[in-house]
């Protein structure tokens, strides 16, 4: 059963939303490695869909964004093993 | 010297550095409206950047870790690659090389002694024409004898990521054992086409590859034949045993080999040498069976001309000494089972040796094919013409009669036909020539004496015939030498009698229950200069052998019909009618017909008082013929009456269709009629017959009055024999009618 940690910071805009998103990271960065854990950020600002999956590959996850209703969806996780280069 | 910074110093600073870091990171920097100094230092924005560059650092510090253990699987493979391979530079430096490369390629050096260098200073077998293919990359080049193998090198061109030439990678594969089975598969292939017809087959015998030859031997195309069996070619020829020993055998052995009759797609069946071997993988099992087969027509033909010429004789055909004297062999032997005679006639062509030295050896041979063609037509299939030498034939006669004295005469016959038959002119390229045999003849039965004596039996015999004046025919047994001279003399005397018209017709009567005449049967009678009369018994068989019955026949029938014509203009006689006895000979005869009628054309006797007495007999062949015949006759009023009913051959379904007016019974059941009690039986059989078929009936050899009783009782009415008449000469009986016994005839 996978964990889901989910941060709502709608109404920011980068860089605060990269910051944001990097400081629940870096508190999470064990649980998410483990896979047993994922980060959702909820944002409205169309720059932190590019900065925070590139930020999010150079760390080693895996990022995905969808589009919803109330604002972008980024899901940070553990890449699958095997895709990690 | 710590300098002395106010906090707004230091707080500017914060936010430069802090937006430099954004700025690595790729996103804009920080605004004061966004975050106040006093979040700024809380938030700590360096803090949350450091640890995330530190995961970023730790994330790379891995990646790095993966690729060095990629290249060194990569180069562990490439070692371990069957093939050498060569990383180059655009210009011709090695970057990088394999483990077989060292040793293929770089005469087994140290790879740091060769990384990094150019190519034509390290590699030897690298000459110009080979690097030369390193320009046109990614195709297939085959070197061959590259270091003394054969060698297949694979060029590829890797480009950077703007697309400029960055490697070339050079591979080498030793290719020798793929060249050499392609030319071992060459080699086959090219062994597979031979003269020899050559079909390979699954182990279900499920054809999967034929040669042309085989398309040329048994018609069929590779794609008519690939899929099916052989069994398509079978000839019909072998039983199924033959098939099941065969495969046995291939199981047993692995192979078999034997002459076999196939047949072609055009329908033509053939024999063929055929060898089939069994092909066995590693573990002895068979996957394949090949089958190779010569066509051995032309063989057998050859065989067959040798063993034309070693049993023929090639200017006649026929059979020569070798084959006569194995086929007496085989006669001797079939005699022995049957019992029945067997005849050899030898024949020597008189004064040949003249025709030769007058008119050259040309016209003789003319001749002996004309006598051989000649000898063929004279005898029955089954009988054997032999030409033995020079101008000796040999004809042997099988399955004649058992009686010694009859197969004499079954053999004078052929012998007689053999005379005429070579008594006629020959026609000799330019001239017209006359030639005569003489014949020796001997007969054999079971194993009497050894074939040699047989020979030299005929032979002598032969001679015999040359000594009485040639031309002619003699037997080496003096008993059967004169069981033929008397018939001869018998058919010479029958012919002179015929000419000098020494026959004569004796009638007898033929009467109604009262008693009263109906008419007569005319018996044919020769009064014989020297011997009297002689009974029909004795030259009646002859004549019918001898073809004399034709116009012996001819003069009864005409005698009769006179006979009826004359009486005709006597009030008394006008009635009575003629029965004219018929031979098989005579009816089967193609102008049976218009003889009869033309007769009674001519004497101007009323058909309807002629009756025609047939045998039983003649019934045996061609009995369609006869019924038409009689039907033709009988609508002109002509009679029938079947003689001596009873005797012989009788088919119920042939008599109820023959067109018959009368049945005659046989004097030999008459004679012991009254005693008899099968006689008496079989009588009353033929009247009930007769009478069920509305036939009348009349008995023959009547001698006394009981016996007239007796059938008078059982319905037959009408009858002939001694009680009423002896057979007599036309005046006798005139006399005895008219004179003496009036009370004969019915009254007018």
């Amino acid at each position: 059963m996978i964990q889901t940690i989910d941060i709502d910071i709608r109404g920011h805009i980068c860089p605060s939303c990269l910051l944001l998103t990097l400081k629940e990271m870096n508190n999470n960065v064990a649980a998410i490695r483990t896979g047993n854990t994922e980060l959702v950020v909820v944002t409205d600002d169309r720059q932190a869909t590019t900065t925070i999956p590139a930020m999010a590959d150079r760390m080693g996850f895996c990022a995905e964004v969808v589009r919803m209703d109330d604002g972008y969806h980024i899901r940070i996780y553990r890449c699958n093993i095997g895709t990690t280069p | 010297m710590t300098p002395n910074l106010s906090q707004q110093e230091i707080l500017l600073y914060i936010r430069a550095k802090v937006n430099q870091l954004l700025m690595v990171m790729g996103t804009s920097p920080l605004r004061v409206d966004e975050l106040d100094d006093y979040t700024l230092i809380e938030f700590d924005p360096i803090g949350i950047i450091a640890e995330s560059f530190q995961q970023v650092i730790n994330n790379y510090n891995e990646t790095n870790q993966h690729l060095s253990l990629a290249l060194d699987e990569i180069r562990a493979i490439l070692d371990a690659l069957g093939a050498a391979l060569m990383v180059i530079n655009p210009h011709d430096r090695i970057e990088s090389c394999n483990h077989l490369a060292l040793k293929w390629l770089f005469a087994d050096s140290d790879k740091t002694e060769i990384v990094g260098k150019l190519v034509n200073e390290v590699c030897f077998h690298c000459s110009e024409t080979l690097m030369n293919y390193r320009n046109n990359p990614d195709s297939n080049y085959h070197i061959t004898n590259l270091f003394g193998c054969d060698i297949q090198l694979i060029a590829s061109k890797i480009c950077d990521g703007v697309g400029n030439h960055a490697k070339t990678v050079m591979l080498f594969t030793d290719i020798s054992h793929r060249v050499q089975a392609e030319e071992a598969l060459r080699i086959a292939a090219t062994a597979f086409e031979v003269q020899e017809g050559m079909v390979i087959t699954d182990t279900e015998k499920v054809i999967l590859r034929v040669n042309r030859a085989f398309s040329e031997i048994t018609g069929y195309s590779a794609e008519e034949i690939v899929g099916k069996t052989p069994s398509l070619l079978a000839s019909g020829r072998h039983d199924k045993t033959f098939y099941v020993e065969m495969w046995k055998s291939i199981e047993r052995t692995g192979k078999w080999q034997g002459e076999i009759w196939n047949r072609r797609k055009n329908s033509e069946v053939y024999p063929e040498w055929l060898m089939i071997n069994a092909v066995k993988n590693d573990a002895g099992l068979t996957t394949h069976y090949v089958g190779t087969f010569t066509d051995v027509t032309s063989r057998k033909k050859a065989e067959e001309e040798i063993m034309n010429l070693a049993f023929f004789d090639p200017l006649t055909g026929l059979p020569n000494r070798r084959l006569l004297l194995d086929r007496l062999k085989q006669a001797i032997a079939s005699s022995t089972r049957s019992t029945r005679h067997g005849a050899l006639l030898f024949l020597d062509l008189d004064n040949f040796k003249t025709l030769n030295d007058t008119r050259g050896h040309d016209s003789g041979d003319l001749l002996l094919q004309q006598v051989a063609n000649r000898l063929v037509t004279c005898v029955r299939e089954g009988d054997t013409v032999a030409r033995i030498g020079g101008d000796e034939f040999v004809v042997m006669l099988e399955d004649l009669s058992e009686n010694v004295l009859e197969a004499a005469n079954q053999t004078e016959i052929v012998g007689e036909k053999i005379l005429v038959t070579l008594n006629q002119v020959y026609h000799l390229a330019n001239f017209a020539h006359h030639s005569t045999p003489s014949i020796g003849v001997t007969l054999f039965v079971e194993h009497q004496g050894s074939i040699d004596d047989l020979m030299k039996r005929a032979d002598l015999a032969m001679y015999q015939a040359k000594a009485a004046g040639r031309n002619t025919l003699r037997f080496f047994d003096p008993e059967m030498q004169a069981v033929v001279t008397t018939r001869a003399a018998m058919e010479a005397d029958l012919r002179e009698a015929i000419l000098k018209k020494q026959f004569l017709l004796y009638y007898q009567a033929q009467v109604d229950s009262e008693g009263y005449l109906t008419g007569v049967e005319a018996l044919l009678r020769w009064r014989h200069p020297q011997r009297g009369l002689v009974s029909p018994l004795d030259f009646i068989p002859l004549s019918e052998e001898t073809g004399l019955i034709i116009p012996l026949g001819h003069w009864v029938l005409e005698t009769a019909c006179l006979q009826l014509s004359t009486w005709a203009a006597l009030p008394h006689m006008a009635h009575l009618t003629v029965a004219v006895n018929v031979s098989a000979r005579q009816i089967h005869h193609p102008n049976f017909v218009d003889t009869v009628l033309t007769i009674l054309d001519d004497t101007g006797a009323n058909p309807e008082r002629l009756k025609l007495e047939l045998t039983e007999s003649l019934l045996v062949d061609n009995v369609e013929e006869v019924i038409d015949k009689m039907t033709v006759l009988k609508e002109k009023g002509v009679s029938f009456s079947l003689d001596d009913f009873g005797t012989g051959y009788s088919s119920l379904s042939y008599l109820k269709r023959l067109p018959l007016d009368q049945l005659k019974i046989d004097r030999s059941f008459i004679k012991d009629i009254l005693t008899d009690t099968n006689d008496s039986a079989i009588a009353k059989m033929i009247v009930a017959l007769a009478d069920s078929m509305g036939l009348s009936v009349i008995a023959e050899g009547v001698e006394i009055e009981a016996q007239k009783n007796f059938l008078s009782n059982h319905g037959c009415n009408a009858y002939q024999g001694f009680l009423y008449s002896h057979p007599l000469p036309i005046e006798e009986f005139e006399d005895v009618v008219t004179l003496l016994n009036v009370s004969m005839i019915r009254p007018y």
